[in-house]
């Protein structure tokens, strides 16, 4: 894989993602969709596996970094790397057995996948909040059953970014030079 | 040299290390928060802009049907009386001084303020967060706990941290507040009318982005139920103020917001919903407010409004 192409494209959907996440968030809940998901999903579907768990973990550090949380606003690097890794990691396993040139495998995996990395993220801050007491504790979420359902219905919301984004990301694989030839082949033919 | 695989199992171990860090080691990493936000804010705050303009709720918040002139007008008003109850709580406080000053307490000199205008950039990438950027830093003069309104008179938040360029800002809606909050209650006034006093209220909780709260009996909510002894009565709609000693002079009355339910619970208590009129997060600009450390001369206040970017 190229490199620049996917970059650029990450930069753009995370600099986009939170205004987008603000105006579509269900309520006052933190249901909402995520735009940088997908491309990690479509990144997994046709990328070597070190480019995919890469950009997995390069994407997820940069969610962590540009997330302050309260009280105390500080940053807690980490879960969202591990989460969208572990999501990476699955769909890398799961890819021999899909259609991955079918837009409708890259929606349905980026509800599947995002909502093992929310169950990653959620269980990072249980084990932190099992770990730390005191003045070392944190207390970032109420109730963190409440923040796993809000994140998972977040995920059907990303599903349907997922459609709208198929229409960037298929037309843009002969730019991405992924190494499969058979995607190389069955793309430079289409478009 | 090690290979790709190595490289992604260290960084796999790294993420997952700093991941458990306990809470003093976090303020380590956050500071590559700044120039992580740095990079992203030339996109993100625009596209703030634009989906606050599309989604329209700062036009409706602004119009609500009404002309331009009257919303204005509405907004002077406003701050008219914020500025009538600020001076009439200062009046008070100055009896007390000098009722402190004659027992020989000192007397600190009062700060005057100034408001800077800032655009906001937005919330982090995940929402959870609850912190919200606002474009303006130390360069500005921005404090920690300097407070955040919106159009003057509406309170919104309380700055959480400060970069060279840029601020983070806790919203009053987000949980998280009340949990900060928790030990020093946060409070306010119920107002009876425009200039009445009713009793106080007492944040307990944040639900749905409303504040709720139980009601407390006060001095002034004793005064106001006159001579008769009978206790005002809460109804939605009321208007809530901020009168908390914790919260600086300059803060205090700004609104909190409006009172959307009553319930009475055991032993003739309330609990009231407040419903914030202005949320941070669809305002597109927003005012903090800090201590105005400049001599207020008539050329330093020229100088600030050449900026632009402060009124006093």
């Amino acid at each position: 894989m190229k490199w620049p192409l996917p970059l650029l494209l990450g930069y753009l959907l995370l600099a986009l993602e939170a205004p987008v996440r603000e105006a579509l968030r269900l309520g006052p809940t933190h249901a909402a969709p995520s735009l940088v998901f997908p491309l990690i999903v479509f990144v997994a579907l046709m990328a070597s596996t070190n480019a995919a768990l890469w950009m997995a973990f390069l994407v997820g550090l940069a969610v962590d970094l540009t997330t302050l949380r309260a009280p105390g606003a500080v940053i807690v690097a980490g879960p969202h790397a591990l989460g969208y890794i572990a999501a990476a990691y699955m769909i890398i396993t799961l890819r021999p057995m899909v259609m991955r040139k079918n837009p409708i495998t890259l929606v349905v995996l980026s509800v599947a996948g995002e909502g093992l990395a929310a169950l990653v993220v959620v269980a990072l801050f249980a084990i932190r909040r099992a770990l730390w007491h005191g003045d070392w504790a944190d207390n970032f979420f109420d109730s963190l059953l409440t923040e796993l359902g809000q994140r998972w219905i977040g995920c059907c919301f990303t599903g349907i970014a997922a459609v709208a984004l198929c229409a960037l990301f298929f037309p843009l694989i002969p730019w991405f030079g992924f190494q499969d030839p058979a995607i190389r082949r069955a793309f430079a033919r289409r478009y | 040299m090690p290979s790709p695989r190595a490289n992604l199992a260290f960084a796999l171990i790294l993420a997952a290390l700093l991941a458990l860090l306990p809470r003093p080691g976090l303020r380590f990493v956050t500071y590559f928060h700044g120039p992580a936000s740095f990079l992203l804010t030339p996109v993100q705050q625009p596209a703030h802009m634009l989906a606050v303009w599309l989604a329209g709720t700062e036009r409706l918040a602004n119009a609500a049907g009404a002309p331009t002139d009257v919303a204005r007008l509405e907004a002077n008003l406003q701050e008219a009386r914020l500025e009538l109850l600020q001076s009439r709580g200062e009046a008070d406080n100055l009896r007390t001084l000098v009722r402190d000053l004659s027992r020989g307490m000192e007397l600190n000199p009062t700060l005057s303020v100034k408001q800077i205008t800032a655009p906001v950039i937005g919330f982090g990438s995940d929402l959870s967060g609850g912190l919200i950027s606002v474009r303006a830093g130390k360069q500005e003069g921005v404090d920690t706990n300097a407070v955040v309104v919106v159009k003057g008179v509406y309170l919104v938040g309380r700055v959480q941290k400060v970069d060279e360029r840029t601020c983070s800002v806790l919203p009053i809606t987000d949980p998280a507040f009340a949990r900060m909050f928790k030990s020093q209650k946060f409070s306010g006034v119920i107002m009876l009318d425009d200039q009445r006093r009713g009793p106080a209220w007492q944040l307990e909780s944040i639900e749905d982005g409303k504040l709720i709260g139980k009601v407390w009996e006060t001095k002034a909510s004793d005064a106001a139920a006159g001579a008769a002894g009978e206790r005002p009565t809460i109804l939605p709609d009321m208007l809530v103020r901020l009168a908390d000693d914790k919260w600086p002079a300059s803060a205090q009355m700004l609104v909190i917001g409006r009172i959307e339910r009553v319930e009475p619970i055991a032993n003739d208590r309330l609990v009231v919903t407040i419903r914030p009129l202005q949320d941070i997060a669809h305002v597109s600009e927003v005012m903090i407010r800090v201590a105005d450390t400049a001599p207020a001369t008539p050329a330093a206040a020229a100088n600030t409004d050449k900026g632009g970017k402060s009124k006093p």
